[in-house]
C-alpha cells in the first residue's frame, strides 16, 4: 500500500521537473513597430510621479521612450500625486501637484509611485493602476483596439498683462457607442527644470532635472464636461471654454492642450488629443 | 466592496450547517470550536505639525479593521475560516485591502498516514527558502495558497508533502491567469525515527529537499530599454529547488539549506535571467551559563513571486530567513534591516554568559551579558562583457562568484546588553547598540541619504511594587549626525495585575536640524485584560518609519489620534 504513494508521488516529481523553462541567449530582440498612418486611435498614459520619487526619473523614461516609438499615437500626462509629490524641504520646495491630479491618485488606488493608467482601464487584476513595467504591454494592446471618436482641438492664446487662452474642442463619434460619455481637457508644460531624486545621478538628486508633460491644470474639472447621454454619429459635439486664465508661471511656448473622452460610469478614456497650446 | 465568491458561501454554509445537521449526543462530544479575534480601529486628527491636514487624510478620520478566526474539529476532520475586514485599512496598510470577506477558508483530513487539506493553507518548506506562506496581522502580509495539500507519512521518520494552488493577491480573484499556479513537492527525513539504531542516538539527524515551480502564463513581454522597445522571451515555468540538514547532538545544533532558482526574470531583478542561489548556514551550542549562537547568509538573486510584475511584498512564494535581529525599543527600532532579496551576504553572532549568582560580579542574584554583532553587505557584481553595462535588462545581468562579499555594507548591529536583577522587586536591563544602517538601500532611496550611523543607549527598569504593582521605566537615547538627528524616549509604564495596565511615553527628535521638526511623539495607552480577552486605547503620535517582521518591511506614515484594539479568543 505503502509503495503505491511513493510511486504516486515519484510520479508528481517527475511531472513537476519537467515544469521548468530554462531559456538560451538572446533572450530579448528588438521589436519593430510598423508604422500605420491609417490608425488614429490615441491612447492616454498617466504617469504618477513625485520629484521624491527614486524610481519615477525611470518611469519617466519609459513613457518617454513609449510616446516617441508610437509618435503621435501616444500621449503622456505626468501627474504629480501621491508621497513623493508632497513638497519637502530645499530642494523639493515646489508644488507641483494639481488638486485634480491628487483626486485621480486618491479615486483610482493609484497607492504609489511611480505607477500608470492606460486609457483608465482596468487591468487584469481589476485595477486600475499599472506598474511601470507592465506599461509597455498594456499600451501595445491598447493600440489595437479600435478608434471609436476623433477629437479636434483649436486653442488660440491671448497675449498680454493676463495671458488666457480660447479652447475648443470637437468630438465625433465613429460608432453608435452606449453609455454617456464625458470630456477633459488638461493643460501641461514641457521643460520644468526642478530638483528630482535620480539615483542616476552622482549625488543622488538631479538640481537640473527636467520634467515634461507635467499637468499644469485641469480646465473642466476632475471628472470633465458631460459630451452626450446618448452617442448620435452623424452629430459633431463641440465644447468651448474662452479665456482661459494661464498661471503666470508657465510658459506657453511649453505648454499643450489635451482633451480626452472618456464613458462615464467606467472612467475608460476612448479616445485623447493634444497639440501645442500656441497652435 | 469586496465579497467572497459563491464557492465560499457554499462552503461556509456546509461549515455552520453540518453541526446543526448531525445533532447526535457523540458528534457533540467530539466536536470543537475554537477561535480568535482581533480589531483595530482609529481616529486619525489633523496636525499641523506633522503637516497631516484633511487633504492628506483624504476624508477618512476613522479607519478600522479586523478579522475573525474560527476553526472547527470533529475527529480526524477539522475545518475553518477567516473573516477580514478592512473599512479601510489603517494607515500604513496597503490600501488594496479595502473591503470584507472570507479570503481564507479550509477543510482537511488527517490519519496516521495521510493529511489532505482543501482550501487555504500556510505551508512551510525547510526554512522556506523555495517556499513559505504565511500571514502576519501587524505587517499587512499574507500569501496563502488556495488549492490542494497533501502530506504522507510512509514510515515513521518519514513526510512528503505536495501542495498546489494560487495565491492571496488582497481580494482580487484569481481569472485569466493573473498570477501564477505554484505547486511544490517536499521530502522530510528524520534518521533517528526512521533507523531504529539510531533511535536512542544522542546524534539527531534529518534532512530533506523540494522543489517548487511557479506557471505564469506569457512567453513574450514588451519593455523598452534605453530608447528601444524590446520584446523578452518570458520562461512559463520558474523552477526553484533546495536541499538542507540539520544535525543536533547534545547542547550543539548545525543546520543548513541552499537553494537555486533557474532564470527568473521580473520587476524584481530588473528583468535579466540570471540564476538565483542562496545558502543559509546556522550553529548554536548551549551549556548552562553559556550559549552561543552564529548564522550566515549568501543570496544572490532569490525574489520568487507568482506575479512576475510585483514590486511589493505581495506574492512572494519564497521566504528570505534574516540574519540580523529586529530590536524591539523605540528608537533601536527606528532602523530594522530589511532582507535584499537581489543580493546580499550577511553574518551574525551571539554569545550570552550568565555570571552565577553569589560571585563578585553576578551578586547576590547573578547577571546575564549577551554580545551581539551582524552584518550585511552586498554581493560582488561585474558586467557580463565590456559592452553590457551591469543590470541591463534582457540580459543575464551581471556575474558573480559564491559567497562573493561586496564593498557596500547594507547593515551592521553591534550590541551589548545586560540584564541585572539587584533585589527580588528590582531589575534591570542595560543595552549599549551601534548601528549603521543604509539607508539608499534598505528604504530604495537611490543615493539620497547615504548611511545613518547612530549611537543608541537604552536602561529599562522594573520595580515590582507587590504581586499585584509593578512598575516599569525606559529611558533611551538615540545620537547620529546623518538622517533626522539626535532623539531621546521615555516611557512609564504601571500594572496593576492581572488586568489593568497604564502607559505615558514620549520621542522627542530634539537633534532635528530643522528646529521645526523637533517634534514630540507623545503617547498615552490604557488596556484592560479579562480572561482572554484584552482591550487597549490609546492616543498619540506616531512617528513615520518602516516596521519589519522577519526582514519583511512595510512603511507606516506619521499620524495623530485615537486607536483602539481589541483582541480575544476561546
Amino acid at each position: 500500500m505503502k509503495i503505491k504513494y511513493i510511486l504516486g508521488i515519484a510520479g508528481i516529481a517527475g511531472v513537476m521537473l519537467a515544469a521548468c523553462d530554462k531559456l538560451e541567449a538572446p533572450y530579448a530582440t528588438i521589436e519593430k513597430i510598423p508604422p500605420d498612418p491609417t490608425k488614429q486611435r490615441k491612447v492616454l498614459l498617466e504617469d504618477y510621479t513625485g520629484h521624491r520619487c527614486p524610481n519615477c526619473p525611470a518611469a519617466a523614461i519609459i513613457a518617454h521612450t513609449l510616446a516617441k516609438l508610437y509618435n503621435p499615437r501616444l500621449i503622456v500626462i505626468a501627474v504629480h500625486a501621491g508621497f513623493f509629490a508632497d513638497p519637502a524641504a530645499f530642494p523639493f520646495e515646489a508644488d507641483y501637484r494639481v488638486p485634480e491630479g491628487v483626486q485621480w491618485f486618491n479615486d483610482f488606488n493609484i497607492g504609489s509611485n511611480p505607477m500608470g493608467m492606460i486609457d483608465r482601464k482596468k487591468n487584469s487584476t481589476g485595477t486600475y493602476a499599472v506598474s511601470r513595467d507592465n506599461w509597455a504591454d498594456s499600451v501595445a494592446r491598447e493600440m489595437r483596439t479600435e478608434q471609436l471618436a476623433a477629437i479636434t482641438i483649436t486653442s488660440q492664446l491671448n497675449s498680454g498683462r493676463a495671458a488666457n487662452v480660447n479652447l475648443g474642442v470637437s468630438v465625433k463619434f465613429k460608432k453608435a457607442l452606449e453609455g454617456i460619455y464625458n470630456l477633459s481637457v488638461c493643460i501641461l508644460e514641457d521643460s520644468i527644470t526642478s530638483a528630482q531624486v535620480d539615483p542616476a545621478s552622482p549625488t543622488g538628486v538631479d538640481s537640473n532635472y527636467v520634467f515634461m508633460d507635467m499637468l499644469r491644470g485641469v480646465v473642466n474639472g476632475a471628472y470633465g464636461d458631460l459630451l452626450t447621454v446618448k452617442v448620435d454619429t452623424a452629430q459633431t459635439y463641440t465644447w468651448n471654454k474662452p479665456g482661459y486664465p494661464l498661471q503666470p508661471v508657465w510658459k506657453p511656448g511649453h505648454c499643450s492642450v489635451v482633451a480626452f473622452v472618456f464613458r462615464s460610469d467606467t472612467k475608460e478614456v476612448i479616445q485623447a488629443e493634444k497639440i501645442p497650446l500656441t497652435h | 466592496m469586496k465579497h467572497g465568491s459563491s464557492f465560499t458561501t457554499r462552503f461556509l454554509a456546509v461549515f455552520i450547517l453540518l453541526p446543526l445537521l448531525s445533532a447526535g449526543q457523540s458528534f457533540l462530544d467530539y466536536s470543537q470550536i475554537s477561535g480568535n479575534f482581533e480589531a483595530d480601529a482609529a481616529y486619525y486628527l489633523t496636525d499641523s505639525k506633522l503637516g497631516i491636514t484633511q487633504t492628506t487624510l483624504d476624508g477618512r478620520y476613522f479607519r478600522a479593521q479586523g478579522f475573525a478566526d474560527l476553526t472547527y474539529s470533529l475527529k480526524n476532520f477539522s475545518a475553518g475560516m477567516r473573516f477580514e475586514a478592512y473599512l479601510p485599512p489603517l494607515l500604513g496598510y496597503d490600501m488594496q485591502y479595502q473591503g470584507l470577506g472570507v479570503p481564507y477558508w479550509w477543510a482537511k483530513y488527517k490519519n496516521d498516514l495521510i493529511e489532505v487539506t482543501a482550501g487555504n493553507f500556510y505551508e512551510q518548506f525547510g526554512n522556506g527558502m523555495a517556499f513559505r506562506t504565511y500571514q502576519d496581522w501587524t505587517l499587512g502580509f499574507d500569501n496563502s495558497l488556495r488549492g490542494l495539500r497533501v502530506k504522507v507519512n510512509p514510515w515513521g521518520g518519514v513526510t512528503f508533502t505536495g501542495v498546489l494552488g494560487v495565491q492571496r493577491n488582497y481580494w482580487i480573484p484569481w481569472t485569466n491567469n493573473n498570477r501564477g499556479i505554484v505547486k511544490g513537492i517536499d521530502a522530510d527525513f528524520y534518521l533517528n525515527d526512521l533507523i531504529k539504531s539510531m533511535s536512542a542516538s544522542k546524534w539527531q539527524l534529518s534532512f530533506g529537499g523540494n522543489f517548487v515551480s511557479d506557471y505564469q502564463k506569457g512567453k513574450e513581454k514588451d519593455l523598452p530599454i534605453d530608447t528601444l522597445l524590446y520584446k523578452l522571451s518570458m520562461p512559463e515555468n520558474v523552477a526553484c529547488y533546495s536541499g538542507r540538514i540539520n544535525l543536533t547532538y547534545s547542547g550543539f545544533n548545525l543546520y543548513s539549506e541552499y537553494a537555486y532558482k533557474i532564470n527568473d526574470p521580473s520587476a524584481m531583478n530588473g528583468w535579466i535571467y540570471h540564476p538565483g542561489s542562496g545558502l543559509l548556514i546556522g550553529a548554536s551550542y548551549s551549556r548552562q551559563n553559556l550559549g552561543i549562537t552564529a548564522k550566515t547568509k549568501w543570496l544572490d538573486n532569490m525574489s520568487y513571486k507568482s506575479d512576475r510584475t510585483v514590486t511589493s511584498n505581495q506574492l512572494d512564494i519564497n521566504f528570505l530567513p534574516p540574519v540580523t535581529v529586529e530590536h524591539t525599543y523605540f528608537l533601536p527600532s527606528m532602523y530594522p534591516y530589511a532582507t535584499q532579496p537581489n543580493g546580499e551576504v550577511g553574518f551574525s553572532g551571539q554569545v550570552m554568559y550568565t555570571i552565577p549568582r553569589k560571585t563578585k560580579l553576578g551578586g547576590k542574584y547573578g547577571m546575564s551579558i549577551a554580545v551581539n554583532f551582524a552584518q550585511v553587505n552586498s554581493i560582488r557584481k561585474t558586467q557580463i562583457s565590456d559592452t553590457i553595462p551591469l543590470n541591463k535588462p534582457g540580459t543575464l545581468g551581471y556575474k558573480t562568484s559564491f559567497f562573493s562579499v561586496g564593498d557596500v555594507v547594507y547593515f551592521q548591529d553591534a550590541n551589548v546588553e545586560i540584564t541585572k536583577k539587584f533585589s527580588k522587586s528590582l531589575k534591570g536591563i542595560f543595552t549599549y547598540y551601534h548601528l549603521a544602517y543604509n539607508k539608499d538601500v534598505i528604504e530604495g532611496h537611490g543615493k539620497q541619504y547615504g548611511t545613518v550611523y547612530s549611537n543608541i543607549g537604552v536602561a529599562d527598569i522594573t520595580y515590582f511594587i507587590n504581586p499585584t504593582y509593578t512598575l516599569r521605566g525606559e529611558l533611551q537615547g538615540l545620537w547620529t549626525r546623518q538622517d533626522n538627528g539626535n532623539w531621546l524616549a521615555g516611557l512609564l509604564e504601571f500594572t496593576i495585575s492581572p488586568k489593568w495596565f497604564f502607559s505615558v511615553s514620549d520621542q522627542w527628535n530634539f537633534g532635528n536640524p530643522d528646529k521645526s521638526q523637533q517634534i514630540h511623539y507623545y503617547n498615552v495607552n490604557v488596556a484592560f485584560v479579562y480572561n482572554t480577552t484584552r482591550i487597549s486605547l490609546a492616543y498619540g503620535r506616531q512617528r513615520a518609519g518602516i516596521i519589519c517582521v522577519g526582514g519583511v518591511c512595510r512603511y507606516v506614515p506619521q499620524s495623530t489620534g485615537f486607536t483602539l484594539t481589541v483582541t480575544s479568543s476561546f
